[in-house]
């Protein structure tokens, strides 16, 4: 069949339309010499709206700063930090964050902020994890009872402390009731209340998604779920002068209180400021002693933890996390063992 | 090791973990391709094949079915099987069964669609030819349909590759759960996440291997199609 000639010209304008506009809009994109800073948070910072207040407080002292932020896992964050996709990370992950520093990824960091993870599952705690005494006898108990147990799975700063605490337990994890989903905290959390299940979460999360969640928290309080964020300058950023200036910002006193002033919808506080942040930073280029010496309050070494050195003390910690858990936060939430 | 070199030891070792998840596609997928099938042919045929008064808005909205998004389908799905919501005793949310559901009702309208088209296209005469030649009405419907039998099998071809590479509603009402409701497509979102690019591409290969297949399939079909004796 022939085609009428009007309708062929008209689509071959059309499409030779199509073309030169995709043509420069891609152009626009990469043209653009102030290119958009890239801050890649974890999840639990978006979903709280920790993260919008932050960048609005900040926005208002510095306006001209375009920041896109990518809420992902620390796992996720870190890995676009090693490839130079992302500018600034602001994680929750301190071994996987070690290693990061280690291997030369990033040129500075600083513990800004903390808050703690809870053990979360059905309101009638079949498992009894309440009364459990710590994190590792929590999760014994509901691997004990054969209760499902749901895990983040994706390497996030939350599956890390997970994984931890599962071998401080010291309990084989079965396929029957140990599921691994990779999903982010929310969609996890909506998971666990659906499938009457426990989990492990950060507390700002929780409270964000209470609501609509049929779920409790069932043990808190233990220094081994101490959560701690830090703000992570990489090497390979292509937005250096923007991102670091926002990293000053971040561990700032002016930062810190932007922290310590958000509230979620019903007025709590969800993240709490490190106090005198902005000494403690930690810069590749400073050899570790240096720190030691000058008694740096925030972080470990640069080079990360050694862990075949690491020995476990009566309360199931090695002597390397209880000091990284005791030093990183002002003891308010660390009672036990720390001195 | 680069992802690439990765993929391919990954692709030849025989890993468990990834053909499991290659099964396990191929195991929801085809089940709700069979499912589409058995609920999207008959209607497809039945309105192509026959006249009434409200035909052309009935092929309207079996049309608009192709253009349902995965993911509202997923939400949809989500709420039916939700604790709170209508089927959620069933407990089938983040179950194969859920995602089964789930791409049900997405290849559904595009086995319809086609099957519709291709009775459509039909001669008219030909279910009356049968009659005349001593047929009885399901026998001539059946020889009728016979004749589009390429058309037909394009059509379910077309919901397969509808749904095996879907990733919106299986991750929503399936979860992504390792060694339950982990597919194709929702790994390879995953372990780009863990920057584990290897086991993602391999996955990767392996749907592009399937999307090749199908169309050489509905090619050959096409052809073949050609050969039909009243199309001259």
């Amino acid at each position: 069949m022939i085609e009428p000639i009007s309708s062929a010209v008209a689509r071959a304008t059309l499409s030779a339309g199509i073309i030169s506009l995709m043509a420069m809009l891609l152009a626009g994109c990469t043209a653009g010499s102030d290119r958009a800073l890239v801050l890649a948070t974890t999840t639990s910072v978006d979903d709280s709206g920790l993260l919008t207040h932050l960048l609005q407080s900040y926005s208002a002292s510095s306006p001209s700063t375009k920041v896109r932020p990518l809420a992902v896992g620390s796992g996720e964050a870190l890995e676009l930090g090693r490839r130079g996709d992302a500018d600034l990370l602001l994680v929750h992950s301190p071994m996987a964050e070690d290693e990061f520093m280690a291997s030369g990824h990033g040129e500075m960091r600083a513990s800004i902020m903390y808050n703690d993870f809870v053990v979360v599952g059905p309101p009638d705690d079949p498992a009894d994890v309440a009364g459990a005494g710590t994190p590792a006898r929590a999760f014994r108990a509901v691997a004990e009872a054969g209760l499902p147990f749901l895990s983040r799975g994706d390497e996030s700063g939350t599956h890390r402390r997970e994984r931890e605490i599962w071998s401080d337990s010291g309990t084989p994890r079965a396929a029957s009731w140990y599921l691994e989903a990779g999903q982010g905290m929310g969609p996890l959390l909506q998971m666990a209340s659906e499938r009457r299940a426990y989990t492990l979460t950060d507390r700002a999360t929780f409270y964000a998604m209470q609501p609509r969640l049929d779920l409790d928290v069932l043990y808190e309080g233990d220094p081994l779920l101490r959560n701690v964020y830090s703000v992570i300058l990489v090497r390979k950023s292509s937005a250096a002068p923007a991102a670091t200036q926002l990293f000053r910002w971040l561990a700032s006193e002016a930062g810190g209180e932007a922290i310590a002033a958000f509230r979620d919808g019903i007025g709590r506080q969800l993240f709490y400021p490190v106090p005198g942040t902005q000494a403690a930073w930690e810069s590749a280029s400073i050899p570790e002693e240096e720190w030691a010496e000058q008694g740096a309050p925030a972080m470990t070494g640069r080079r990360g933890l050694a862990r075949g050195t690491d020995t476990a003390d009566e309360h199931g910690l090695s002597e390397v996390r209880r000091r990284f858990l005791c030093r990183s936060v002002p003891p308010r939430l660390a009672e036990a063992p720390c001195d | 090791m680069n992802p690439l070199g990765e993929a391919f030891r990954l692709l030849t070792s025989g890993d468990l973990l990834l053909w499991e998840i290659v099964l396990r596609s191929l195991y929801v997928s085809g089940t709700a391709l069979g499912l589409a099938t058995l609920i999207g042919l008959p209607i497809g045929a039945a309105v192509g094949l026959s006249s009434f008064r409200l035909r052309r808005p009935t092929i309207a909205i079996v049309n608009t079915g192709l253009a349902l998004p995965p993911v509202v389908v997923g939400l949809a799905v989500y709420l039916v099987l939700s604790r709170s919501g209508p089927l959620g005793p069933l407990e089938l949310l983040y179950s194969p069964g859920a995602m089964i559901l789930a791409q049900t009702v997405i290849a559904a309208p595009y086995v319809a669609a086609i099957s519709l088209a291709a009775a459509s296209e039909l001669p008219g005469d030909l279910q009356l030819q049968a009659r005349a030649l001593g047929a009885s009405r399901p026998e001539a419907i059946f020889l009728t349909l016979r004749e589009a039998r390429t058309s037909l099998l394009a059509a379910v071809a077309a919901g397969f590759g509808a749904i095996i590479s879907e990733v919106g509603a299986v991750m929503i009402v399936g979860g992504n759960i390792l060694g339950e409701t982990r597919v194709m497509t929702t790994a390879i979102v995953l372990e780009t996440r863990r920057g584990n690019f290897g086991f993602a591409i391999a996955l990767g290969a392996i749907l592009l291997g399937m999307a090749l297949a199908i169309n050489l399939l509905l090619v050959s079909i096409g052809r073949a199609g050609l050969r039909r004796p009243w199309s001259s």
